[in-house]
């Protein structure tokens, strides 16, 4: 396990490093650098002799590697720039953008495993039956149905229903409000959860159809075990390990995928961050946002092999 | 202990196409994926001919909002245009942004992972880092940054989606390319003396390709929901040519108006998503043994 750890954590870190370097890299490629964004149109009008030396102030008459590795230290003495619309450090908005995007996140996760597994189990201990086409139809249509169509139509019979618009500006936090707080983030979570749950049913469904056509299940249902508890105590149980799984990739996933969601439902989190920077060309809030999105991916899903190695040994010993 | 199981090479015999259609046709997923995709194209070709019902971008103030009829079978939009129309040019539009991205895509990633997964060594060491770090990023905020360093437009959005998608290819190809290097057929025409592109073509790439083929299809409605989520937010597409993203995000405020301004594009995206879907776990049954007795 400690040999498995140590490659593991290396692996990591290398890309980790990848993506600093390629979100580093992005923002280079673009035009303008630091002056253009400072100064606007006026920087066309600075002399040489002004611009050589705003250059040396920003640093950008260091070699690329300079600045990269000047870059990544201040990013991990936890300095990310300061946002120049509202004048506020990024570190701040992102400090407040990221429990809203990982409350979203585990609330989604939260319904979607428990709908998920449950309507697995319903479509599994049938199969071929009208229940398994139900379930297998809710699976296939979780999937195609793309989130924001889901959240649009949300948006939509609210509006119409209850005059409803979601609004960033009346959004409260879930120390102030817990009420109100999670009915905000009720139809987000939903709209979220039900695609988690296709792909978490189709998982169950296939790892528990595995597992009951093993013998020792055939030894419970013989020996008199209740139905019920056959399904979940011995088949559910030993079918976990692949469910666990697929869960904790998905929610890797939502840090990202929740982008859209958060925009339509105008919640203040990391997607709404991105999107907002990208549309105000503010690039230390997109450059930040994006490394610290990714690196929250890497660990999770980093996060997730160790529990998998650790339930069951034949991966970390290939 | 585990006993360690070589594992069997998803060698794809030798069939004919007619042999291949037959056992499409009695998979039903299959079946259903193949006449959605297949209308799909069919109203992409027409889009692209330019026989819709009328002119996508046709504008006509005294037929505003016009319910589903006889005359505009899908209705028309807030300044008047046909809703059919627009939806035909936006299933166009989704499909060439999709087939080009995957072609890209396809072809880039599968030639990086056969090569990575053939010769080893250094090169597979800096693919295998490459992919990694691409992996690491959710794919939307991925796609999301690049359209906006490259800034907007169809073109930028293909590159993006490319990009995105082609370390799933990599991964796709590598792994079986692994376990027929070390077939006793490749062996031998390497003692032969056949010169590496030779084995990779002609030898190893025929077996490895049910896979990828499979792998087309998932990532073409990937490609899609891309495609329209990009759309949706302003990032791909631009107006006025029709995008189904867009005519979705903008039918929300809408919806009070006309609900089938929103029902008629997010179906053509749903119907493509799960078209392409059914077509891949068809192709997944045909193509694949190893797999086909899974319920």
């Amino acid at each position: 396990m400690k040999r498995y750890l140590l490659r593991r954590s290396v692996g990591a870190l290398l890309t980790l490093l990848g993506v600093a370097l390629l979100v580093f890299l992005l923002l280079r490629v673009l035009p303008g650098d630091e002056i253009t964004a400072r100064y606007g149109i006026e920087s066309g009008a600075l002399t040489p002799d002004q611009r050589a030396a705003l250059e040396r102030y920003y640093g950008l008459d260091d070699p690329l590697v300079a600045q990269f590795f000047t870059w990544l230290g201040s990013v991990l003495s936890g300095n990310f720039g300061v946002s120049a619309t509202s004048g506020r450090p990024v570190s701040h908005l992102i400090a407040n953008a990221l429990p809203v995007t990982i409350e979203l996140a585990v609330l989604s996760t939260l319904i979607g495993s428990v709908l998920g597994v449950a309507i697995g189990v319903m479509a599994a201990s049938r199969p071929h039956g009208l229940r398994d086409t139900a379930g297998q139809s809710f699976g296939l249509l979780g999937l195609g149905v793309p989130n924001f169509v889901l959240a649009s139509a949300i948006i939509a019979v609210l509006s119409v229903r209850f005059g409803y618009f979601p609004s960033a500006a009346q959004y409260v936090d879930l120390w102030d409000d817990p009420v109100v707080n999670l009915q905000q983030h009720l139809y987000p979570a939903i709209t979220l959860g039900v695609s988690l749950a296709a792909t978490t049913m189709r998982t169950t469904r296939s790892a528990y159809l595995e597992v009951s056509s093993q013998d020792f299940v055939r030894t419970a249902q013989g020996k008199g075990v209740p139905p019920r508890r056959v399904r979940w105590r011995h088949i559910l149980h030993n079918s976990s390990i692949p469910i666990v799984t697929i869960v904790g990739i998905q929610f890797g996933y939502l840090l990202g995928g929740t982008i859209i969601v958060e925009e339509i439902f105008a919640l203040p989190g990391m997607g709404r961050l991105v999107l907002t920077g990208l549309a105000q060309r503010e690039f230390a809030v997109v450059q930040s946002s994006v490394l610290v999105v990714a690196a929250m991916f890497v660990m999770v899903n980093f996060a997730v092999d160790l529990i998998y190695a650790r339930l069951d040994p034949r991966v970390r010993l290939s | 202990m585990t006993v360690d199981v070589v594992e069997a090479p998803q060698l794809m015999q030798r069939t004919s196409v007619w042999d291949l259609v037959r056992r499409m046709w009695r998979s039903p997923s299959g079946v259903v994926g193949l006449l959605i995709v297949g209308s799909l194209v069919l109203i992409s070709v027409l889009a692209l001919l330019g026989l819709t019902p009328r002119p996508p971008i046709q504008a006509d103030s005294t037929s505003r909002f016009l319910p589903p009829g006889s005359d505009h079978w899908f209705g028309t939009d807030q300044f008047g245009r046909d809703v059919m129309s627009r939806v035909m040019q936006g299933v166009l539009v989704s499909m060439r942004v999709a087939i080009v991205a995957v072609a890209i895509s396809a072809f880039v990633g599968s030639l990086a992972g056969i090569t990575a997964g053939f010769f080893g060594g250094w090169a597979d060491r800096v693919i295998g880092r490459i992919t990694d770090t691409l992996f690491a990023f959710p794919a939307i905020l991925l796609a999301l940054t690049i359209v906006a360093v490259l800034g907007r437009g169809w073109v930028n959005t293909v590159i993006a989606i490319a990009i995105v998608y082609t370390p799933i290819f990599v991964r796709v190809a590598r792994g079986p390319v692994l376990s027929v290097r070390e077939l006793d057929y490749v062996k031998s025409g390497r003692v032969l003396g056949y010169s590496s592109p030779r084995l990779l073509f002609r030898h190893v790439l025929p077996n490895v390709s049910a896979p990828i083929i499979v792998q087309i299809a998932l990532a073409l409605s990937w490609a899609i929901l891309t495609e329209s989520s990009l759309s949706f937010l302003g990032l791909g597409t631009q107006p006025p040519e029709p995008s189904l993203g867009l005519m979705v995000s903008e039918a929300r405020t809408l919806f009070a108006r006309g609900w089938w301004l929103m029902v008629a594009p997010a179906s053509a995206i749903v119907l493509a998503v799960v078209g392409l879907n059914l077509l891949g776990d068809g192709l997944r049954d045909i193509l694949d043994p190893t797999d086909s007795h899974r319920g």
